[in-house]
């Protein structure tokens, strides 16, 4: 039978609306949580509960994992270098990243709890694009901030950066 | 001099908190009572999704840019110019670009170039008017 050839191993997770996922493990490692989640507990076969990912964001998540399955592995020190700038987001990446708003930030959140360092860079990358060159007011706007100084905080910067203004 | 410089900084103010109050007049005004309609009080037949529920319905832009760490790599990605400038979006942006070493750095730099800029200039043009 198929035996002979080693099948790929399976993992579930459980989102947090309560979705099982089966996927592989070599794609579910991407995340570091559940590597070394799957190190510390060994082989149990149960689900993974997952409970700060939804579904839909986890589909997301794992769509990206398998993509980059075969990247090699994330390295743990933390250069400057690996930061490449703001532009450098690869072709698949950003088709993937052309989601609504609420999804690309809920992406973020998720790759950082699962510790992707790699899809939370695209993420934030993909972000700082959006925020480039944008006025403090437009960033407001497209992000639905509240502007919280007070008058007099404001009048101190308006003062400090008078003479960057155009 | 001195007084007109009060009187100008009060004028200030006093526009300041008026385009405050005028944007508390825009926001959505809070939903009308709602006696009129007596299921409205009654949870709709299908519950939000969990996942909804499970948030607290605080938009993930804002726990994302809420949270430091996320807020300081996103604003790293950006240009020492551009860093600058938003420290005015909202206090937790300009708290968050204050408390990054490597952000302040950056903006810092900013500052020396212009300093070094601004020192050039009144060289030249002492040198100008000399000869």
């Amino acid at each position: 039978m198929a035996a002979s050839t080693p099948a790929t191993q399976m993992i579930t997770l459980t989102t947090n609306d309560g979705v099982d996922m089966t996927i592989e493990r070599q794609v579910a490692e991407r995340s570091i949580l559940i590597k070394n989640l799957l190190e510390d507990v060994g082989e149990t076969g149960e689900a993974i509960p997952i409970p700060n990912v939804s579904e839909p964001v986890m589909r997301k998540v794992i769509e990206w994992c398998e993509q980059h399955k075969k990247d090699p592995p994330a390295s743990n020190d933390d250069d400057s270098d690996s930061r490449k700038k703001s532009t450098d987001i690869d072709e698949w990446d950003q088709k993937f990243m052309q989601v609504d708003q609420e999804m690309l930030f809920e992406i973020i959140l998720a790759a950082n709890y699962l510790d992707i360092k790699a899809l939370l860079d695209v993420g934030c990358k993909t972000v700082a694009n959006m925020i480039k060159g944008k006025s403090p007011e437009e960033i407001r706007k497209t992000f639905n901030i509240q502007n919280d100084f007070t008058p007099e905080e404001e009048d101190q910067i308006r003062r400090e950066n008078e003479w960057a203004e155009e | 001099m001195r007084q007109t410089r009060r009187k100008h900084k009060r004028l200030c103010l006093e526009r300041s908190s008026n385009s405050r109050s005028k944007q508390e007049k825009t926001s959505p005004p809070s939903p009308p009572p709602a006696e009129s309609d007596p299921y409205r009080h009654h949870p709709a037949q299908q519950p939000p999704p969990k996942h909804l529920l499970a948030q607290d319905h605080v938009p993930a832009s804002a726990r994302v840019f809420g949270t430091f760490e996320l807020l300081e790599i996103i604003l790293s990605n950006l240009s020492a110019w551009d860093v600058m400038h938003l420290q005015r979006v909202c206090t937790r942006w300009r708290d968050t670009v204050q408390g990054s070493v490597p952000l302040r750095r950056r903006v810092d730099e900013v500052h020396e170039m212009r300093k070094i800029l601004v020192l050039l200039c009144r060289r030249a043009d002492e040198e100008a008017g000399g000869g």
